[in-house]
Formats: C-alpha cells, sequence, structure tokens
C-alpha cells in the first residue's frame, strides 16, 4: 500500500496520493483472520460457531471506527508540525497523539456512534446481547 | 525503482508491525484500534519528506483527512454489516472498500471546493 500510495502522489499529486494514507490497509485482513480464528477456537471447543467469528469481526470493526478518530488527529497534528518542526520529531509527536488519544477519542466516538460508553467498550462489554461479546470473552 | 523497492519494504515492515501488534491485543475492539494504525501514513510520510520534502508531506497529511472521513464511514458501515446483517467479514471488508472511496473522495471534492 506504501508502493501504491506513493505512485498515487506521483501520478495525481500530493493532494490525491494523501487520501490513501488513511487507506484501510490492515483491515481487510485482520478481520478476516478474526473470524477464520474465533471459527476455529469454537470448533475445537466443541462449542456451536454459527456467528462467532462475525460477531468478533465486528467488534474488531468498531474497535477501528475508535481508532479512525485518532487517525484524524495524527493527520492533523502531521499536517501543522512537518513544515514546523524537525520532520521525526513531528511524526513521533503525532503518533504519541494518535496513541495517547485512540481510546479516549474513540471513547467518545463510540458514544456518539453506537451508543454505548467508551469506558464500556474497553471492558468489552457494550451491547452483549446484540453482539454477544461476552460470550466472546468467556470463551 | 530503488525507491520503490525501499518503500515496499519499508512500508511492508511497518504495516506488518501493526498488524502485529493489533493481532496479540485482546479484547478485539482495542485490537481493532491497530486496524485503524496510521501505519501506512507513517512509513509513506518519512519516505516523502526525505524524497520530495517537508512541504509536500504536509500537504499530504492534509488530504489524509479526508481518507479519514472515508475510514470512519468504511469501519461503521463494516460494523452494521457484520453485527446487524450477518453478512461474511471478507466480503463486507473488501465490498466496503468502494464505501471508503465514495466517503473519502465526497469529502475531498467538498474540501477542494470550500
Amino acid at each position: 500500500m506504501t508502493v501504491i500510495a506513493g505512485l498515487i502522489a506521483q501520478h495525481y499529486g500530493p493532494s490525491v496520493g494523501g487520501a490513501f494514507l488513511a487507506f484501510p490497509a490492515i483491515f481487510p485482513a485482520s478481520a478476516t483472520l478474526v473470524e477464520k480464528h474465533e471459527k476455529e477456537k469454537k470448533q475445537r471447543a466443541g462449542i456451536a460457531t454459527s456467528g462467532r467469528g462475525r460477531e468478533a469481526a465486528a467488534l474488531e470493526a468498531r474497535g477501528a471506527a475508535m481508532g479512525s478518530v485518532a487517525l484524524a488527529v495524527f493527520a492533523s497534528a502531521a499536517w501543522k508540525l512537518i513544515p514546523a518542526v524537525n520532520a521525526g520529531v513531528a511524526l513521533a509527536v503525532a503518533l504519541f497523539l494518535w496513541w495517547d488519544l485512540r481510546s479516549s477519542f474513540g471513547g467518545c466516538a463510540a458514544q456518539a456512534i453506537f451508543g454505548c460508553d467508551g469506558g464500556d467498550l474497553w471492558r468489552v462489554r457494550c451491547r452483549p446481547r446484540r453482539l454477544g461479546v461476552r460470550q466472546i470473552v468467556r470463551n | 525503482m530503488a525507491e520503490l523497492v525501499y518503500r515496499f519494504l519499508v512500508g511492508g515492515a511497518i504495516v506488518s508491525l501493526f498488524a502485529a501488534i493489533g493481532d496479540v491485543l485482546k479484547p478485539k475492539s482495542l485490537a481493532g484500534v491497530f486496524a485503524a494504525a496510521p501505519s501506512v501514513a507513517v512509513s509513506t510520510l518519512s519516505l516523502t519528506i526525505l524524497s520530495n520534502g517537508k512541504n509536500y508531506a504536509a500537504l499530504e497529511a492534509k488530504n489524509m483527512i479526508a481518507g479519514v472521513a472515508g475510514f470512519v464511514l468504511y469501519a461503521c458501515v463494516c460494523e452494521q454489516a457484520l453485527a446487524r446483517w450477518k453478512m461474511h467479514s471478507a466480503a463486507v471488508a473488501v465490498l466496503g472498500l468502494a464505501v471508503w472511496i465514495a466517503g473519502t473522495f465526497s469529502v475531498w471534492f467538498l474540501a477542494s471546493r470550500w
């Protein structure tokens, strides 16, 4: 994806290429793997697998939605800091802000988007009936 | 060509690092946060700073915000499709990329006209 982003930036300029810096490169692979691993785990334990893997992948997607809010903070910090200070320091600060704010900003976003508390989300307790996350954790 | 190889190696290493961290973390909502890690951004921006300069990289970072808006939309649609509509995760993740493209370039177009 880094190569593709670089090629797009070369052909179409940094304004189009920049948008591809937030391309979901990891999520498709990780969601598919999470579903597969969860199914296999439940099958080994002799538990009916109907929907377990999908529920784990849905939880992964919810986490990604939370993380993407912090990703906006990373992008804004990089945009403002890269021209102003040392580039390494700018990227380190942007990365630190992403790391630090991914839970709190993500929690607020979770509240707004999914109607559950951010703290609850970190304890994996929100909407247990719909997602079955308590069962996922317990098993 | 050498730059592309360099991008491939450095980008692949950083993306793999973030993916590996996400894979070992529990609960899954926390692991999911790493699915939205700035892995591509960190590798691409650092290489762009070296090859094209700081202002070019800052412009890329500014336009990344449109991509992030698309990512928020993409993740929300994926969550709903998986939890509510019971769709298969691989299909959701791949078909959802159309949502990412639509969301990203809608925001990008609106921002460029504003």
